[in-house]
Protein backbone atom coordinates (compact mmCIF):
# COMPACT_ATOMS: atom_id res chain seq x y z
CA UNK A 1 0.00 0.00 0.00
CA UNK A 2 2.82 2.35 0.88
CA UNK A 3 4.47 2.15 -2.53
CA UNK A 4 1.15 3.00 -4.21
CA UNK A 5 0.83 6.02 -1.98
CA UNK A 6 4.28 7.25 -2.98
CA UNK A 7 3.39 6.77 -6.64
CA UNK A 8 0.26 8.89 -6.34
CA UNK A 9 2.11 11.56 -4.39
CA UNK A 10 4.83 11.55 -7.06
CA UNK A 11 2.32 12.34 -9.78
CA UNK A 12 0.54 14.89 -7.59
CA UNK A 13 3.86 16.67 -7.11
CA UNK A 14 4.33 16.59 -10.87
CA UNK A 15 1.00 18.36 -11.34
CA UNK A 16 1.91 20.98 -8.75
CA UNK A 17 5.24 21.50 -10.53
CA UNK A 18 3.52 22.07 -13.88
CA UNK A 19 1.16 24.59 -12.30
CA UNK A 20 3.99 26.43 -10.58
CA UNK A 21 5.87 26.64 -13.87
CA UNK A 22 2.80 28.17 -15.50
CA UNK A 23 2.47 30.70 -12.71
CA UNK A 24 6.12 31.68 -13.02
CA UNK A 25 6.42 32.05 -16.78
CA UNK A 26 3.09 32.65 -18.48
CA UNK A 27 1.82 36.10 -19.38
CA UNK A 28 -1.74 35.37 -20.41
CA UNK A 29 -4.12 35.82 -17.47
CA UNK A 30 -6.25 32.81 -18.47
CA UNK A 31 -3.12 30.66 -18.75
CA UNK A 32 -2.09 31.77 -15.26
CA UNK A 33 -5.46 30.74 -13.97
CA UNK A 34 -5.22 27.37 -15.72
CA UNK A 35 -1.96 26.95 -13.81
CA UNK A 36 -3.78 27.54 -10.52
CA UNK A 37 -6.38 24.94 -11.56
CA UNK A 38 -3.63 22.40 -12.28
CA UNK A 39 -2.15 23.02 -8.82
CA UNK A 40 -5.60 22.43 -7.35
CA UNK A 41 -5.86 19.12 -9.18
CA UNK A 42 -2.52 18.03 -7.76
CA UNK A 43 -3.56 18.94 -4.24
CA UNK A 44 -6.85 17.06 -4.45
CA UNK A 45 -5.07 14.01 -5.90
CA UNK A 46 -2.60 14.07 -2.98
CA UNK A 47 -5.44 14.46 -0.47
CA UNK A 48 -7.47 11.58 -1.82
CA UNK A 49 -4.44 9.32 -2.30
CA UNK A 50 -3.46 9.85 1.32
CA UNK A 51 -6.97 8.97 2.44
CA UNK A 52 -6.88 5.89 0.20
CA UNK A 53 -3.56 4.71 1.59
CA UNK A 54 -4.46 5.27 5.23
CA UNK A 55 -7.94 3.76 5.00
CA UNK A 56 -9.78 7.04 5.55
CA UNK A 57 -11.27 7.30 2.09
CA UNK A 58 -14.66 8.68 3.18
CA UNK A 59 -13.15 11.55 5.14
CA UNK A 60 -10.77 12.36 2.29
CA UNK A 61 -13.69 12.25 -0.13
CA UNK A 62 -15.71 14.76 1.86
CA UNK A 63 -12.69 17.07 2.08
CA UNK A 64 -12.19 16.82 -1.69
CA UNK A 65 -15.85 17.66 -2.28
CA UNK A 66 -15.61 20.76 -0.11
CA UNK A 67 -12.47 21.67 -2.02
CA UNK A 68 -14.30 21.33 -5.35
CA UNK A 69 -17.17 23.54 -4.18
CA UNK A 70 -14.68 26.20 -3.11
CA UNK A 71 -12.86 25.78 -6.42
CA UNK A 72 -16.05 26.45 -8.39
CA UNK A 73 -16.68 29.73 -6.57
CA UNK A 74 -13.04 30.69 -6.98
CA UNK A 75 -13.19 30.03 -10.71
CA UNK A 76 -16.37 32.08 -11.14
CA UNK A 77 -14.96 35.04 -9.23
CA UNK A 78 -11.55 34.96 -10.86
CA UNK A 79 -12.97 34.67 -14.37
CA UNK A 80 -15.31 37.60 -13.72
CA UNK A 81 -12.27 39.54 -12.55
CA UNK A 82 -10.41 38.60 -15.73
CA UNK A 83 -13.33 39.77 -17.88
CA UNK A 84 -13.31 43.10 -16.06
CA UNK A 85 -9.55 43.52 -16.41
CA UNK A 86 -9.89 42.75 -20.10
CA UNK A 87 -12.53 45.43 -20.45
CA UNK A 88 -10.24 48.01 -18.87
CA UNK A 89 -6.92 47.20 -20.51
CA UNK A 90 -8.25 45.68 -23.77
CA UNK A 91 -5.75 42.90 -23.34
CA UNK A 92 -5.11 39.73 -21.39
CA UNK A 93 -1.45 40.49 -20.78
CA UNK A 94 -0.49 40.42 -17.13
CA UNK A 95 2.30 42.93 -17.78
CA UNK A 96 -0.26 45.56 -18.76
CA UNK A 97 -1.52 45.49 -15.20
CA UNK A 98 1.61 47.19 -13.91
CA UNK A 99 0.86 50.21 -16.08
CA UNK A 100 -2.59 50.84 -14.66
CA UNK A 101 -3.14 54.27 -13.22
CA UNK A 102 -6.04 55.57 -11.19
CA UNK B 1 -18.60 -6.58 -11.38
CA UNK B 2 -20.32 -7.89 -14.46
CA UNK B 3 -20.31 -6.39 -17.93
CA UNK B 4 -23.36 -4.15 -17.70
CA UNK B 5 -22.11 -2.58 -14.47
CA UNK B 6 -18.84 -1.62 -16.11
CA UNK B 7 -20.73 -0.21 -19.08
CA UNK B 8 -22.96 1.91 -16.86
CA UNK B 9 -20.28 3.22 -14.51
CA UNK B 10 -20.01 7.01 -14.93
CA UNK B 11 -16.51 7.35 -16.40
CA UNK B 12 -17.16 4.70 -19.03
CA UNK B 13 -20.53 6.23 -19.84
CA UNK B 14 -18.87 9.65 -20.13
CA UNK B 15 -16.29 8.32 -22.57
CA UNK B 16 -19.00 6.55 -24.57
CA UNK B 17 -21.07 9.69 -24.88
CA UNK B 18 -17.98 11.71 -25.75
CA UNK B 19 -17.27 9.22 -28.54
CA UNK B 20 -20.88 9.44 -29.73
CA UNK B 21 -20.72 13.26 -29.82
CA UNK B 22 -17.44 13.13 -31.73
CA UNK B 23 -18.96 10.68 -34.20
CA UNK B 24 -21.95 12.95 -34.77
CA UNK B 25 -19.66 15.92 -35.25
CA UNK B 26 -17.50 14.09 -37.81
CA UNK B 27 -20.55 12.73 -39.60
CA UNK B 28 -22.16 16.17 -39.79
CA UNK B 29 -18.96 17.64 -41.12
CA UNK B 30 -18.76 14.93 -43.77
CA UNK B 31 -22.34 15.51 -44.86
CA UNK B 32 -22.29 19.31 -44.82
CA UNK B 33 -21.39 21.18 -48.01
CA UNK B 34 -17.78 22.19 -48.25
CA UNK B 35 -17.02 25.52 -46.61
CA UNK B 36 -15.12 28.04 -48.67
CA UNK B 37 -13.27 30.47 -46.47
CA UNK B 38 -13.43 33.56 -48.62
CA UNK B 39 -14.81 37.05 -48.38
CA UNK B 40 -17.96 37.77 -46.47
CA UNK B 41 -18.26 34.31 -44.96
CA UNK B 42 -15.51 35.14 -42.51
CA UNK B 43 -16.69 38.62 -41.52
CA UNK B 44 -19.82 39.39 -39.60
CA UNK B 45 -22.51 41.11 -41.66
CA UNK B 46 -22.21 44.84 -41.09
CA UNK B 47 -23.39 46.60 -44.28
CA UNK B 48 -19.83 47.51 -45.14
CA UNK B 49 -19.49 49.68 -42.06
CA UNK B 50 -16.96 49.10 -39.32
CA UNK B 51 -18.95 48.02 -36.31
CA UNK B 52 -17.26 48.46 -32.96
CA UNK B 53 -16.89 44.94 -31.58
CA UNK B 54 -17.07 45.85 -27.94
CA UNK B 55 -20.75 46.74 -27.92
CA UNK B 56 -21.73 43.28 -29.10
CA UNK B 57 -19.80 41.68 -26.28
CA UNK B 58 -21.84 43.52 -23.68
CA UNK B 59 -24.83 41.21 -23.97
CA UNK B 60 -22.72 38.18 -23.15
CA UNK B 61 -22.71 39.30 -19.54
CA UNK B 62 -26.02 37.55 -18.98
CA UNK B 63 -24.50 34.25 -20.05
CA UNK B 64 -22.06 34.47 -17.18
CA UNK B 65 -24.90 34.72 -14.70
CA UNK B 66 -26.71 31.84 -16.34
CA UNK B 67 -23.56 29.71 -16.24
CA UNK B 68 -23.00 30.56 -12.58
CA UNK B 69 -26.64 29.79 -11.83
CA UNK B 70 -26.37 26.34 -13.38
CA UNK B 71 -23.07 25.68 -11.64
CA UNK B 72 -24.42 26.50 -8.20
CA UNK B 73 -27.59 24.50 -8.77
CA UNK B 74 -25.55 21.52 -9.95
CA UNK B 75 -23.18 21.64 -7.00
CA UNK B 76 -26.01 22.06 -4.51
CA UNK B 77 -27.97 19.18 -6.02
CA UNK B 78 -24.94 16.90 -5.87
CA UNK B 79 -24.17 17.83 -2.26
CA UNK B 80 -27.79 17.46 -1.21
CA UNK B 81 -28.01 14.07 -2.91
CA UNK B 82 -25.83 12.63 -0.13
CA UNK B 83 -27.96 13.70 2.83
CA UNK B 84 -28.37 10.85 5.32
CA UNK B 85 -31.56 10.32 7.24
CA UNK B 86 -31.97 11.63 10.75
CA UNK B 87 -31.97 15.00 12.41
CA UNK B 88 -29.34 16.32 10.03
CA UNK B 89 -32.11 16.82 7.46
CA UNK B 90 -32.92 20.09 9.23
CA UNK B 91 -29.42 21.31 8.55
CA UNK B 92 -29.84 20.20 4.94
CA UNK B 93 -32.95 22.38 4.77
CA UNK B 94 -30.85 25.30 6.01
CA UNK B 95 -28.28 24.54 3.33
CA UNK B 96 -31.02 24.54 0.73
CA UNK B 97 -32.36 27.85 2.07
CA UNK B 98 -28.99 29.58 1.77
CA UNK B 99 -28.53 28.18 -1.74
CA UNK B 100 -31.99 29.54 -2.55
CA UNK B 101 -30.91 32.93 -1.21
CA UNK B 102 -27.82 33.05 -3.42
CA UNK B 103 -29.78 31.88 -6.45
CA UNK B 104 -32.36 34.59 -5.81
CA UNK B 105 -29.57 37.16 -5.54
CA UNK B 106 -28.37 36.03 -8.96
CA UNK B 107 -31.80 36.01 -10.56
CA UNK B 108 -33.14 39.28 -9.19
CA UNK B 109 -30.09 41.43 -9.87
CA UNK B 110 -30.92 44.89 -11.03
CA UNK C 1 -1.90 -1.06 -11.42
CA UNK C 2 -0.67 -0.60 -14.98
CA UNK C 3 -3.97 1.10 -15.84
CA UNK C 4 -3.55 3.43 -12.87
CA UNK C 5 -0.07 4.41 -14.00
CA UNK C 6 -1.33 4.99 -17.55
CA UNK C 7 -4.13 7.20 -16.23
CA UNK C 8 -1.75 9.22 -14.06
CA UNK C 9 0.72 9.69 -16.92
CA UNK C 10 -2.14 10.81 -19.16
CA UNK C 11 -3.27 13.20 -16.43
CA UNK C 12 0.15 14.84 -16.20
CA UNK C 13 0.49 15.00 -19.99
CA UNK C 14 -2.95 16.61 -20.38
CA UNK C 15 -2.05 19.16 -17.69
CA UNK C 16 1.21 19.95 -19.51
CA UNK C 17 -0.74 20.35 -22.76
CA UNK C 18 -3.15 22.71 -21.00
CA UNK C 19 -0.20 24.87 -20.00
CA UNK C 20 1.64 24.76 -23.31
CA UNK C 21 -1.18 24.98 -25.87
CA UNK C 22 -1.18 28.28 -27.74
CA UNK C 23 -4.89 28.26 -28.47
CA UNK C 24 -6.80 29.05 -25.29
CA UNK C 25 -9.79 26.89 -26.27
CA UNK C 26 -7.46 23.92 -26.73
CA UNK C 27 -5.92 24.67 -23.34
CA UNK C 28 -9.36 24.67 -21.69
CA UNK C 29 -10.29 21.37 -23.36
CA UNK C 30 -6.97 19.82 -22.28
CA UNK C 31 -7.74 20.94 -18.72
CA UNK C 32 -11.14 19.24 -19.00
CA UNK C 33 -9.50 16.04 -20.26
CA UNK C 34 -7.05 16.08 -17.36
CA UNK C 35 -9.83 16.46 -14.83
CA UNK C 36 -11.76 13.67 -16.56
CA UNK C 37 -8.73 11.40 -16.09
CA UNK C 38 -8.42 12.57 -12.48
CA UNK C 39 -12.07 11.67 -11.96
CA UNK C 40 -11.44 8.17 -13.32
CA UNK C 41 -8.49 7.84 -10.94
CA UNK C 42 -10.85 8.83 -8.11
CA UNK C 43 -13.30 6.16 -9.20
CA UNK C 44 -10.53 3.58 -9.18
CA UNK C 45 -9.58 4.64 -5.64
CA UNK C 46 -13.15 3.66 -4.69
CA UNK C 47 -14.19 7.28 -4.14
CA UNK C 48 -17.26 7.52 -6.40
CA UNK C 49 -18.65 10.76 -4.98
CA UNK C 50 -15.43 12.66 -5.47
CA UNK C 51 -15.20 11.18 -8.97
CA UNK C 52 -18.69 12.32 -9.86
CA UNK C 53 -17.95 15.80 -8.56
CA UNK C 54 -14.68 15.99 -10.42
CA UNK C 55 -16.12 14.80 -13.73
CA UNK C 56 -19.43 16.65 -13.77
CA UNK C 57 -18.48 19.88 -12.03
CA UNK C 58 -14.82 20.43 -12.84
CA UNK C 59 -14.67 18.76 -16.24
CA UNK C 60 -18.10 20.01 -17.28
CA UNK C 61 -19.16 23.27 -15.72
CA UNK C 62 -15.79 24.89 -15.06
CA UNK C 63 -14.83 24.23 -18.68
CA UNK C 64 -18.02 25.98 -19.75
CA UNK C 65 -17.07 28.97 -17.61
CA UNK C 66 -13.56 28.99 -19.07
CA UNK C 67 -14.77 28.85 -22.67
CA UNK C 68 -17.33 31.57 -21.93
CA UNK C 69 -14.57 33.79 -20.55
CA UNK C 70 -12.36 33.10 -23.55
CA UNK C 71 -15.25 34.10 -25.83
CA UNK C 72 -15.88 37.24 -23.77
CA UNK C 73 -12.28 38.39 -23.83
CA UNK C 74 -11.55 38.02 -27.53
CA UNK C 75 -9.02 40.72 -28.27
CA UNK C 76 -7.25 41.68 -31.45
CA UNK C 77 -3.71 41.24 -30.24
CA UNK C 78 -2.73 37.83 -28.98
CA UNK C 79 -0.66 37.80 -25.84
CA UNK C 80 2.87 36.97 -26.84
CA UNK C 81 4.19 34.30 -24.53
CA UNK C 82 7.93 34.39 -24.13
CA UNK C 83 9.56 31.91 -26.47
CA UNK C 84 12.10 30.73 -23.91
CA UNK C 85 9.35 29.66 -21.51
CA UNK C 86 8.18 27.04 -23.98
CA UNK C 87 11.49 25.33 -24.58
CA UNK C 88 12.71 25.56 -21.00
CA UNK C 89 9.61 23.64 -19.90
CA UNK C 90 10.81 20.11 -20.81
CA UNK C 91 14.13 20.74 -19.04
CA UNK C 92 12.39 22.15 -15.98
CA UNK C 93 9.95 19.28 -15.96
CA UNK C 94 12.59 16.56 -16.22
CA UNK C 95 14.66 18.18 -13.47
CA UNK C 96 11.55 18.56 -11.31
CA UNK C 97 10.55 14.92 -11.81
CA UNK C 98 14.08 13.75 -10.99
CA UNK C 99 14.22 15.82 -7.80
CA UNK C 100 10.71 14.63 -6.99
CA UNK C 101 11.72 10.97 -7.37
CA UNK C 102 14.79 11.46 -5.20
CA UNK C 103 13.32 13.55 -2.42
CA UNK C 104 9.75 12.34 -2.13
CA UNK C 105 10.40 9.17 -0.15
CA UNK C 106 12.58 10.89 2.42
CA UNK C 107 10.13 13.75 2.86
CA UNK C 108 7.05 11.63 3.30
CA UNK C 109 8.81 9.45 5.87
CA UNK C 110 9.33 12.50 8.09
CA UNK C 111 5.79 13.85 7.91
CA UNK C 112 3.61 12.62 10.71
CA UNK C 113 0.27 11.46 9.41
CA UNK C 114 -3.03 11.05 11.14
CA UNK C 115 -3.50 7.69 12.80
CA UNK C 116 -4.78 5.26 10.25
CA UNK C 117 -8.05 3.66 11.07
CA UNK C 118 -10.50 1.85 8.87
CA UNK C 119 -13.83 3.61 8.88
CA UNK C 120 -17.25 2.31 8.21
CA UNK C 121 -20.65 3.67 7.31
CA UNK C 122 -22.05 5.60 4.43
CA UNK C 123 -20.42 8.59 2.78
CA UNK C 124 -23.34 10.87 3.59
CA UNK C 125 -22.89 10.25 7.30
CA UNK C 126 -19.25 11.30 7.18
CA UNK C 127 -19.90 14.43 5.14
CA UNK C 128 -23.00 15.61 6.99
CA UNK C 129 -22.38 14.45 10.54
CA UNK C 130 -18.61 14.60 11.00
CA UNK C 131 -17.82 17.53 8.74
CA UNK C 132 -20.86 19.72 9.37
CA UNK C 133 -18.80 22.87 9.65
CA UNK C 134 -17.33 22.24 6.22
CA UNK C 135 -20.83 22.63 4.86
CA UNK C 136 -21.21 25.95 6.66
CA UNK C 137 -17.94 26.97 5.00
CA UNK C 138 -19.27 25.85 1.63
CA UNK C 139 -22.34 28.01 2.09
CA UNK C 140 -20.23 31.02 3.05
CA UNK C 141 -18.00 30.55 0.03
CA UNK C 142 -20.94 30.12 -2.36
CA UNK C 143 -22.65 33.25 -1.04
CA UNK C 144 -19.48 35.31 -1.20
CA UNK C 145 -18.75 34.03 -4.71
CA UNK C 146 -22.21 35.00 -5.94
CA UNK C 147 -22.00 38.46 -4.42
CA UNK C 148 -18.46 38.96 -5.74
CA UNK C 149 -19.62 38.14 -9.27
CA UNK C 150 -22.64 40.41 -8.87
CA UNK C 151 -20.40 43.24 -7.68
CA UNK C 152 -17.91 42.71 -10.50
CA UNK C 153 -20.59 42.81 -13.19
CA UNK C 154 -22.48 45.69 -11.63
CA UNK C 155 -23.94 48.14 -14.06
CA UNK C 156 -21.97 51.33 -14.15
CA UNK C 157 -23.91 54.48 -13.37
CA UNK C 158 -22.04 57.12 -15.29
CA UNK C 159 -19.59 55.63 -17.75
CA UNK C 160 -20.89 53.32 -20.47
Amino acid sequence: MNSHWLLYLFFAAGLVGIGLYALLTMRNLIKLFIGIEVIGKGVSLALLATGFAKGNILLAQSLVITFIVVEVCLVATALALIVNINRHTKSLDVRKLTQLKG
Amino acid sequence: MNGIDILLSPPVAFVLFLAAALLLYRLGRRMAPKMNKVGGKLTSYACGEDMPGTKIQFGYRTFFFVALFFTIMHVAALVLATVPSGKIVLFAALYLAVIFLSIMALVTRD
Amino acid sequence: MALDIALLVGLVLAAALAILAKDLIKAAVALAVSSLLLGIVFFRMSAPFAGVFEISVVAGLITVLFILTIALTKTDGEVQESRTALWIFPIFFIVFIAVDALVMKGLTAKIATLPAGPESGAFGDVLWKQRTFDLVGQLAVILSGVFAVLALFRKRDKDE
